[in-house]
């Protein structure tokens, strides 16, 4: 007997079979969905390259199972275009080389995401803590800090409010 | 295996009878990587993610409750939770990471009973009760009785933790919450210490708990060290006694993270840190981290 669900996922609906009643969020977005930006590093929840959004927090997408993601909004990387108000980060992790391999990127920027819509204003220690569930083995981290940083900066006006 | 989701509390326990040997999924963020691996063979999967009932956070007269359901994350920084219960807010936001706060459950943590559990020292210290659903009603435990051993608890077949109720803070109580970690992130405690104490302004502790993670088969409740604090107005050679006597009183393993005589010190050092800190506040009341 086939579980078939219905997944939200950047804004469309998706009918979806099941191949077993626990996969996980991640396998059905590479697998059966084809939404392969998102990537398994650890399948562990200790990594963090699956990162998506859930109704708008980020989450180990390899810990949720796709029955759980049902009823919810699910946004991937894929949903970050240039139509996104959240494009400016993907631009700013090009702009100051925040990427190498790329493994870690996807993941980095939903995490930055969640991030920067609860806390427009980071510091740099709010930025690390708010990366902190995303393992990057290539860059060192500085880089993507920097991208937040700047991606933060284009986003928001000056405190001062001056123009 | 089946996933059956619900929606309430109810069902959740009519399922639990149907499927003997099911467990309940919430976050998954303990669960999943046990299933992957096939430690775990279940019958079935009960998803109470979504359910409301065990998502309440609320006060009734002097006892701040708070729904099982709830993520680490809405706890870390839930405005009722940070006042009322100020140790489990800095433990919740100790827990794993961003990702996994935002799916992780407080009634997870508590289920899992690690011996590191970072919220458990926190409710322990705060006095706080659990609130257990069986089908044929609801019982209490204290929470210093429901954790006897590593992923041991008092929880019985075809109960579900439902809620914790903390006793609310009080003008003259404070407290401490220390985690220390091989990182500042996804990092399981080497030794984590809670703190509260009920403490006049000039000092006298009325009443103290210190409770240890990390350092034991389960939470360790450092009695003695709190019954000689209970006796003394604290200054510094009171606290420097006072965690001295915790190095007797908790039981720490050498493992692959730390060894038994680093965490020794730890507990020892984190008890002193936190009474220190306390003091050096000068009782005002506001709790301190």
């Amino acid at each position: 007997m086939e579980q078939t669900v219905i997944l939200k996922v950047n804004n469309r609906e998706y009918f979806v079979t099941l191949p077993y009643p626990e996969v996980t969020l991640l396998e059905v977005l590479r697998q059966q969905l084809g939404l392969t930006g998102t990537k398994e590093g650890c399948g562990e929840g200790n990594c963090g390259a699956c990162t998506v959004l859930m109704d708008g927090r980020a989450v180990n997408s390899c810990l949720v199972l796709a029955v759980q993601a049902a009823g919810h909004e699910i946004t991937t990387i894929e949903g970050i275009t240039p139509a996104s108000p959240w494009y400016a980060i993907q631009q700013a992790f090009v702009k100051h080389g925040a990427i190498q391999c790329g493994y870690c990127t996807p993941g980095m920027v939903m995490a930055a995401i969640d991030l920067l819509s609860h806390n427009p204003r980071p510091t740099r220690a709010d930025i690390r803590a708010g990366l902190s569930g995303n393992l990057c083995r290539c860059t060192g981290y500085m880089k993507i800090v920097d991208a937040v940083a700047a991606a933060a900066s284009a986003l928001t006006l000056p405190a001062d409010d001056s123009f | 295996m089946e996933v059956l989701k619900v929606k309430t509390i109810y069902d959740t326990l009519e399922l639990l009878k149907a499927y003997p040997g099911a467990r309940v999924i919430a976050g998954g963020t303990d669960l999943v990587p046990l299933l992957k691996k096939e430690i775990l063979s279940l019958p079935a999967l009960i998803d109470i993610s979504d359910v409301q009932e065990l998502k309440a956070i609320k006060l009734e007269g002097d006892m701040l409750i708070i729904g099982a359901g709830n993520n680490h994350a809405r706890l870390a920084c839930h405005p009722l939770v940070l006042t009322f219960a100020p140790l489990l807010a800095r433990a919740c936001a100790r827990v794993g990471s961003p990702q996994v706060r935002n799916r992780g459950t407080l009634g997870g943590n508590l289920g899992t009973a690690s011996p590191a559990g970072d919220t458990l020292p926190a409710l322990v210290a705060s006095g706080a009760y659990l609130y257990l659903s069986r089908i044929d009603g609801e019982r209490q435990v204290a929470a210093e009785r429901f954790f006897q051993g590593p992923n041991i608890t008092d929880l019985q077949p075809g109960e579900i933790i439902k809620a914790v109720a903390i006793p609310a803070r009080q003008y003259n109580q404070t407290g401490f919450y220390y985690k220390v970690g091989l990182r500042r992130s996804m990092s399981i405690a080497l030794a984590s210490v809670a703190g509260w104490l009920t403490i006049t302004p000039e000092g006298y502790v009325e009443k103290a708990r210190i409770v240890l993670g990390a350092v034991g088969p389960t939470i360790v409740c450092a009695n003695r060290c709190a019954a000689f604090l209970e006796k003394n107005k604290l200054d510094y050679t009171i606290i420097q006694q006072a965690s001295g006597i915790v190095a007797e009183e908790v039981y720490p393993i050498d493992d692959i993270r730390a060894t038994a005589t680093y965490r020794r010190q730890l507990a020892v050092d984190l008890v002193f840190k936190g009474l220190e800190a306390i003091l050096k506040s000068r009782f005002k009341g506001a709790y301190v981290y």
